[in-house]
C-alpha cells in the first residue's frame, strides 16, 4: 500500500493532549496539518496561532529532508546503503526494447522511474510494442534486459497470450527464454473502471510488487503497461460537465500514484492511450501577443498532441488533453500513415519468411494489426509501412522511425524517410487548414460541428480545448471554487461546524482506542480511514483474489 | 535533553546499529552535538573522535552517513522539546558558512545556453529566482541542467528537487563530466503537495548542514499543487504565498540561487485578458503557468517561458523580470524601457533553435 498521508492519532511525536487539540479542529493527518493556513487550524481548534506553528513544526522535523548525493547513489554501493539509496539506484535503468534502432531513438532503451506514453490508432501497433517490451524486460542483463517480470493491465481485452507466444518465439533475442517461464512472468489483471484503476494502483499492484520481493520468488516487477488508458475515459454526447471535471481528477490521481510507483520501486510504467481526429482551426496566432503570457490552446497544443514528421501524420492528435499530456515524461506515436514498400529482404529479427502475402496471413496471426491495412489491392507483396515519432522525452530529442510490424513483433527500418520537420521552417505555419475528416465536437455535449471557414471571433471553448481540460477549466475557474462539483460540500467548516463540534464532544475517545487503532493500520497496510476490509473492496471490483479460478483462461500466464 | 530513544527516528538501521554500539540510546545522548556538522567534524564533548572524511561525508569512526547526521540533528533540535541542553538555537549558521555566503558577491552566472543568457543580459544573476515555464515537450529541463553545469564546474554543490520523476539520478549523473563532481550534486524527490510543503519547512535546517550548497532546481513544482484538487483555492494562495516568504528568505539570507521549473495549464481567457469559463462568449482557449507569478518574491525573480515547435526549433520568451515595476504606463515608449511598465510589460523574446543537447540562438525578435 502506498503510504497515506501519516495519521496523527499514530504519529510518535505528538502527546495525547496535542493529539486532542488537534482532532478537535478536524486536523487528522500530517497533510491536514501542514496544507490547512496555520490561522484556520488555530480557529477551528480555539486555540492561538502561537500554539499551533510549533505543532506544525514537530510533523516537519519528523520527515526530515532525504535527500542522497550521486556519490551516495552511484558511488560504491556499501551494505550502508538505506532504501531511498536502494530507490533511486533503480530508476534510470534502462532495458532494450529487442530493436536496436529502436532503443536508440528512445535515449537508449526504455528506461524506469519514468511514464511512457504510447499513443496512436487502434491498429497501428501499440499492443504490439507493449508485448514486446513485456518481453524484453525478462531478458538477462548480459542482453540488455532487467531480469524482471510484468504487470499487464487490460482495459477491455484480455491479454493476448498468442501473439505474445508467437513473438516469443520469431524474434531471435527471445530465444533463450523458455516458454513457461515467459508467462510465470508476465502478470495480467482486468481493468474495466477507472475506480479499478485506481484501487489497483494504489492498493493490490503494490501489495503484489512487494511480496514478490519479500519472498524472493520469481522475478522482480520492474515494467507496468495499461493497456489503454483512452478506453477509460470515454465520452458520450451525454456527458456533462461535472463528470468532464470529475475525470480531470480522475487523470491526476492516477498519475501521481503511477509516478509514486515509479519512483517507489524502480518501475517502467508504459501507458497505451487512444488518438482522436485532430481538429485543425483557421486561427493559428502568427506572432505571440507580447503583452499576455498565455499561449493560446489551439495552436500550441498540437506540438505536444501530434505528431508532424510525415504529411498527414497530424490528422490525429492523443487523447485527454493537457491535463495528461503533463502528467508523463514520454509520449510516442504510432501511424499507419498509408505508405507502401516492397521490401525485398526485410531487415527483420530473424523472420526468414516475409514474403508478405497477407492473404496467407503469415505477417501475423493478430487479426487486427493486418486486417485492412497489409492487404493491399489485389495480391500486393508490399508492406505496410509504419511511422513511430517521439513527439517528446525528457531522456531523448523528438526523433521518428519507420517501421513494420513482423511475426517477430516491431522492427524499425534502418532506412527511415527523414522527418519534414528537420528542415528549418519558421515558427508558425500559415493558416492552411487540412480538411478535418470529423470534428472532436461530435464528442462533446454542447458543441455543433463546425465548417472550416475563416473567423473573426473564436469558436466556442468546446471546440478549442480537448474534453478533459474543459473540466480542469470548470474545476478551477467555476465561482463555488473547490472541489465541490461533485455533488457535496467539500468545506464543511463554514456549515457543520457546529455540529463536528457536538459529535467530537460527545465521543470520548481513550488512549487505549489511539493504541488498538495503531495495531490494526501496521498489521494490514491499509488506512484506517477505509471502511471495510480490502477484500470487500476488491470483491467490489470483480477483481476477487482468492475468487478468481486458475484454469480462466486457456494459457498458464499466471494472474494477479 | 529528551528520553526519547533514538530508534524511534526514521534512521537508517544500520546507523541505529552503529549509535547504539557507540553508547547512544537517546536524544539526550546526543544533547552535547550543536550541529550535523559536528557529529560529523568531530569538535565532541564525547570522547569518541570523529572526523569527516572529505570525499565521503562519513564520520570515520562513527560511520554514519551524512544525510542520517543530518535526521539527527533536526531530530535533535526538536524545539518542543523543553530543557534542551543546547542553548544554540537551530538556526544559528556556523560563522564560516555565512562568510562563504557573503563570499559570493553578486556574480551572474552564464547559464550555457546562449539565448537564455542574452534575454538575461548576460546570465542568471546570483541570489536570485528563474522560473522556466511551458508546454509539455519544451527544453525546461534542458536550460535548467544547463544551470547546474555552470555551478558544478565552479566547484559549488546543488540540490536538486524533483516534483514528477522528470529528470531521475541517472539523466543528473550523465551530465557529469568528472565522477568527482558527484558529491556536489543532491536528488531528492516528491510528489505530493505534504511532502513538497514539509520539504520547504525543513530547508532552514536542511541547509544549515549543507552550507556550500549555492543552487536549489525545484524541478516541476507545478505538479504536487495540480495534483492537489481537493485544496481549496483559498489554501492554495495561502501555501503559495508561504512557499514566496520561504524563497526570499533563501535569496536575501544565503544568497541561494534557485531555478524553478512549472508546467502550463489551461485556462479560458476573455478579450479583456480577464479569466471566463466554458459558457463565455468570446473566451479563448489559453495556456500558462498556473500560479502566475504567485509564489515569486517579485524583486528577486525572472520568469521564462519556452517552447517548441517542429520538435527542433522555438521561442522564448523573459515574461518578466525584477526591474519591472506596475507603474502605469505613459505613452509606450516600447523600444527606449522595454521593462518600466509591468502593465505595458513588452515580453522579450528569442527565437533558438534545438541542437545537439543545447539551446543554439536565432535571429533575435525584440
Amino acid at each position: 500500500m502506498l503510504d497515506p498521508s501519516p495519521v496523527l492519532a499514530t504519529h510518535p511525536a505528538f502527546t495525547y493532549a496535542q493529539k486532542a487539540l488537534l482532532r478537535k479542529g478536524r486536523i487528522l493527518t500530517v497533510s491536514d496539518l501542514v496544507l490547512t493556513p496555520a490561522e484556520e487550524i488555530a480557529r477551528r481548534c480555539r486555540v492561538a496561532l502561537s500554539e499551533i506553528q510549533p505543532l506544525v513544526e514537530l510533523a516537519c522535523r519528523g520527515q526530515p529532508i532525504q535527500a542522497r548525493t550521486l556519490e551516495d547513489i552511484f558511488g560504491p554501493s556499501d551494505d550502508e546503503d538505506d532504501q531511498i539509496t536502494r530507490q533511486l539506484r533503480l530508476t534510470g535503468e534502462k532495458f532494450t526494447t529487442g530493436d536496436e534502432i529502436l532503443d536508440a531513438a528512445l535515449g537508449g532503451g526504455l528506461q524506469t522511474g519514468m511514464v511512457w506514453e504510447i499513443v496512436g490508432e487502434s491498429s497501428a501497433g501499440k499492443t504490439q510494442l507493449a508485448l514486446q517490451l513485456s518481453l524484453a524486460v525478462q531478458l538477462p542483463r548480459s542482453q540488455g534486459g532487467l531480469e524482471g517480470s510484468t504487470c499487464y493491465l487490460t482495459t477491455s481485452r484480455q491479454l493476448e497470450t498468442q501473439r505474445l507466444k508467437e513473438i516469443a518465439t520469431a524474434h531471435p533475442i527471445f530465444s533463450e527464454l523458455s516458454s513457461g517461464q515467459l508467462f510465470d512472468n508476465v502478470h495480467t489483471l482486468r481493468v474495466p473502471a477507472i475506480s479499478s484503476l485506481e484501487n489497483i494502483l494504489s492498493t493490490i499492484l503494490p501489495n503484489f510488487v512487494e511480496t514478490r520481493l519479500k519472498d524472493g520468488k520469481g522475478e522482480p516487477v520492474r515494467l507496468l503497461i495499461i493497456d489503454a488508458l483512452g478506453e477509460l475515459f470515454h465520452l458520450t454526447n451525454q456527458t456533462t460537465t461535472n463528470t468532464l471535471v470529475e475525470r480531470s481528477h480522475n487523470i491526476t490521481t492516477i498519475s501521481t500514484l503511477l509516478h509514486e510507483l515509479a519512483s517507489r520501486y524502480g518501475l517502467a510504467i508504459v501507458v497505451l492511450n487512444e488518438v482522436v481526429d485532430a481538429f485543425h482551426t483557421d486561427i493559428y496566432e502568427t506572432e505571440e501577443d507580447d503583452h499576455f503570457e498565455g499561449l493560446l490552446y489551439a495552436s500550441h497544443s498540437r506540438w505536444f498532441n501530434r505528431a508532424h514528421s510525415l504529411p498527414g501524420e497530424d490528422r490525429k492528435e492523443a487523447s485527454l488533453g493537457l491535463v495528461w499530456a503533463n502528467q508523463v515524461n514520454t509520449r510516442i506515436m504510432l501511424s499507419r500513415t498509408g505508405r507502401r514498400r516492397y521490401l525485398d529482404s526485410l531487415p527483420a529479427p530473424g523472420d526468414k519468411r516475409q514474403r508478405i502475402n497477407s492473404a496467407s496471413g503469415s505477417l501475423s496471426s493478430s487479426s487486427n494489426t493486418t486486417s485492412q491495412g497489409e492487404r493491399g489491392d489485389e495480391n500486393d507483396n508490399s508492406t505496410l509501412i509504419r511511422r513511430l515519432t517521439v513527439i517528446f522525452s525528457s531522456v531523448a530529442p523528438p526523433t521518428s522511425v519507420d517501421y513494420i510490424v513482423t511475426t517477430g513483433g516491431i522492427s524499425v527500418l534502418p532506412d527511415s524517410e527523414p522527418s519534414i520537420s528537420s528542415t528549418l521552417i519558421p515558427a508558425y505555419s500559415t493558416p492552411a487548414p487540412a480538411p478535418a475528416a470529423s470534428s472532436i465536437s461530435n464528442q462533446l455535449p454542447s458543441a455543433s460541428s463546425h465548417a472550416a471557414h475563416a473567423q473573426t471571433t473564436p469558436p466556442p471553448p468546446s471546440t478549442q480545448l480537448a474534453p478533459l481540460d474543459i473540466g480542469f477549466v470548470e474545476d478551477n475557474e467555476s465561482p463555488f471554487n473547490s472541489s465541490g462539483s461533485k455533488g457535496f460540500d467539500s468545506d464543511p467548516t463554514t456549515l457543520y461546524e457546529d455540529e463536528w463540534e457536538k459529535y467530537w464532544e460527545m465521543d470520548e475517545i481513550t488512549e487505549e482506542m489511539y493504541l488498538s487503532v495503531a495495531a490494526t493500520d501496521s498489521s494490514d497496510g491499509v488506512s484506517v480511514g477505509v471502511d471495510g476490509d480490502p477484500r470487500s473492496e476488491a470483491g467490489r471490483v470483480g477483481i476477487g483474489i482468492e475468487g478468481r479460478s486458475a484454469d480462466e483462461g486457456t494459457d498458464h500466464h499466471s494472474q494477479l | 535533553m529528551s528520553t526519547r530513544a533514538l530508534s524511534s527516528l526514521p534512521l537508517p538501521p544500520s546507523t541505529l546499529a552503529v549509535l547504539k554500539e557507540s553508547g547512544y540510546e537517546t536524544l539526550g545522548d546526543l544533547k552535547c552535538y550543536q550541529s550535523p556538522d559536528q557529529l560529523t567534524d568531530g569538535k565532541p564533548l564525547a570522547p569518541i573522535l570523529l572526523s569527516l572524511d572529505d570525499d565521503k561525508g562519513y564520520t570515520k569512526a562513527l560511520k554514519i552517513p551524512l544525510s542520517a547526521s543530518q535526521s539527527l540533528f533536526s531530530a535533535t533540535q526538536d524545539p518542543s522539546r523543553t530543557g534542551a541542553s543546547s542553548s544554540a538555537s537551530p538556526l544559528t549558521q556556523s560563522l564560516a558558512s555565512i562568510v562563504s555566503s557573503r563570499k559570493r558577491s553578486l556574480d551572474v552566472i552564464a547559464t550555457q545556453c546562449s539565448p537564455v543568457d542574452s534575454l538575461l543580459n548576460g546570465g542568471l544573476r546570483r541570489g536570485h529566482i528563474l522560473e522556466i515555464s511551458g508546454p509539455p515537450g519544451s527544453p525546461k529541463e534542458l536550460i535548467a541542467k544547463g544551470i547546474m553545469n555552470s555551478f558544478i564546474m565552479a566547484g559549488e554543490e546543488v540540490l536538486f528537487v524533483d516534483c514528477q520523476n522528470a529528470t531521475n539520478p541517472a539523466s543528473l549523473d550523465e551530465l557529469l563530466k568528472n565522477p568527482r563532481h558527484r558529491r556536489l550534486v543532491s536528488y531528492v524527490e516528491m510528489h505530493t503537495l505534504p511532502e513538497l510543503m514539509i520539504f520547504f519547512n525543513n530547508t532552514t535546517n536542511y541547509l544549515a548542514s549543507r552550507p556550500n550548497i549555492a543552487l536549489i532546481v525545484l524541478n516541476s513544482i507545478s505538479f504536487p499543487f495540480l495534483n492537489a484538487f481537493t485544496l481549496k483555492k483559498s489554501a492554495k494562495s495561502v501555501l503559495l504565498e508561504q512557499i514566496k516568504q520561504k524563497l526570499l528568505k533563501l535569496c536575501t539570507n544565503r544568497n541561494m540561487t534557485i531555478v524553478s521549473t512549472t508546467q502550463l495549464s489551461t485556462k479560458l481567457i476573455k478579450p479583456d485578458g480577464s479569466s471566463g469559463s466554458f459558457d463565455t462568449e468570446g473566451a479563448r482557449g489559453m495556456m500558462m503557468a498556473p500560479f502566475g507569478a504567485a509564489y515569486l518574491p517579485p524583486g528577486r525573480s525572472y520568469r521564462l517561458q519556452v517552447t517548441l515547435d517542429m520538435g527542433r526549433s522555438g521561442t522564448l520568451r523573459l515574461l518578466s523580470s525584477p526591474n519591472t515595476r506596475t507603474k502605469p504606463s505613459g505613452d509606450g515608449n516600447r523600444k527606449d524601457q522595454p521593462r518600466q511598465m509591468v502593465n505595458q510589460n513588452v515580453i522579450i523574446k528569442q527565437r533558438f533553435l534545438l541542437g545537439n543537447g543545447n539551446l543554439i540562438s536565432l535571429n533575435e525578435v525584440a
